[in-house]
């Protein structure tokens, strides 16, 4: 079998062209090129950057209107056809991707104040691995030491620390997102473009009532202070402005210039990350009435003991006599469940 | 770091960038610690296995519609 040759330098350029020229005419061909084409390089990018916590979609989207942005003439791809061809397209489009995918300011990771001196926060630093990686988020958010100190314990430099950081962080939301997946959206951080809004304070306090046909539940929210409470920047601005401020989704889309069917998807994973930092809050006063409301005894036994009791995951599987998987799978519906309740959300599937 | 063009940062990543353009990136390198952190980013996404073979593979094909169409009849 005889090995292909390569193709020389001038070739891939000749190449590179033709993609750019059917990329500039033909909006297909472009959706193609970057959405299928390029999925690789972009998934193995992320995941170097952010393990299983990105957004793909997202960031993909962002990526690509960021290439298709019009010049002054209202000519489209202006960034795109900004390549220089002293290297490959390849090596180009992998630039632009990490410098758009890779924002520091957004990247800050944060452990959620709920979680702040609870044995919970420990139990999953515990459960990581890696013995650095696990000193490192120790001392950093349990034992709160600077860096220098944390570099002289760990006898590395600070440049090496910053690497051990973002393996660290990256390690750790891989345990949540395994161990205790329904934490693990409290964890995640901003990783699109990082959108200069005002933040948003707890100054007014608005309620939400919500009702059903057997009961009305007066479901009293600190709904500003459970939106600060969001880790992700831009999921809390599109909570305050889309509910708060009522603007729509169109007005949305045009200021954070993406689709309207990008910022639904937004505001859907909004609301379900508003949930989980509402439910995982100190603020469930009427947590008893939610229980009390849930059909499956299963599921009423397993939220009392996660939420009221405060038992460990190992402690509850065994009293019902669950497998790991088997506790996982009921935990999720459980959740599932006691979220319907609280929100008044129907959990039928639609016909 | 809004200076460093994305094409002079992929001819540094390439090493085919010029002298004036290598002073540029180090010193922002040296004044911008966000910067310095982004670099190791891209350090560290060049050392992804198979990177090569995914660029091999990459430029070769040039007609990327092929499986556009086949999704497209899958579809329907």
């Amino acid at each position: 079998m005889t090995k292909e040759r390569s193709l020389s330098f001038e070739e891939i350029n000749e190449r590179d062209r033709l993609h750019i020229e059917k990329i500039c005419n033909d909006d297909m061909y472009a959706y193609n090129f970057f959405y299928k084409k390029c999925e690789p390089l972009f998934k193995k990018i992320l995941w170097t950057i952010y393990g299983n916590d990105a957004d793909y979609d997202e960031l993909v989207n962002d990526l690509y209107l960021y290439l298709k942005k019009p010049n002054a003439d209202g000519e489209f791809w202006h960034n795109l056809q900004t390549f220089d061809y002293r290297t490959s397209l390849f090596d180009w489009i992998k630039t632009v991707a990490v410098r758009r995918f890779y924002t520091p300011n957004g990247e800050v990771f944060e452990i959620p104040e709920i979680l702040k001196e609870t044995s919970l926060l420990e139990n999953m630093i515990c459960d990581m691995g890696v013995a650095t990686y696990r000193k490192y988020m120790w001392n950093m958010y349990i034992k709160n030491k600077s860096d220098d100190e944390i570099c002289v314990l760990l006898g590395v430099k600070s440049q090496e620390l910053k690497k051990i950081a973002r393996s660290a962080i990256k390690s750790f939301k891989g345990v949540v997102a395994n161990n205790y997946p329904e934490y693990s959206d409290l964890f995640s951080t901003n990783k699109s473009k990082v959108l200069q809004t005002e933040r948003i304070t707890t100054d007014n306090i608005s309620n939400i009532e919500a009702s059903n046909e057997e009961q009305t539940l007066n479901v009293r929210l600190d709904v500003n202070k459970q939106i600060s409470l969001m880790p992700n920047e831009r999921y809390r601005y599109v909570m305050y402005a889309y509910y708060i401020e009522g603007k729509s989704l169109e007005e949305l889309a045009k200021e954070l210039q993406t689709s309207v069917d990008n910022i639904y998807n937004i505001k859907k994973r909004s609301m379900e990350q508003f949930e989980d930092v509402y439910l995982f809050s100190e603020e469930m006063d009427d947590m008893h009435i939610y229980i009390a409301r849930i059909s499956n005894d299963g599921f009423r036994q397993i939220i009392r003991s996660i939420f009221v009791q405060k038992k460990s995951y190992d402690e509850i599987s065994a009293e019902m006599g669950l497998t790991e998987s088997q506790f996982k799978k009921e935990k999720k519906a459980a959740i599932k469940e006691l979220k319907c309740v609280i929100f008044n959300k129907n959990n039928k599937k639609k016909s | 770091m809004m200076d460093i063009s994305d094409n002079m940062l992929s001819a540094f990543m390439c090493g085919v960038s010029t002298p004036n353009e290598d002073l540029q990136i180090l010193n922002e390198m040296m004044s911008n610690e966000e910067f310095s952190d982004m670099m190791d980013v891209f350090h560290e996404v060049n050392d992804i296995d198979n990177l090569e073979e995914m660029k091999a593979e990459f430029n070769e094909d040039v007609d990327c519609m092929k499986d556009f169409k086949d999704y497209n009849i899958n579809v329907k």
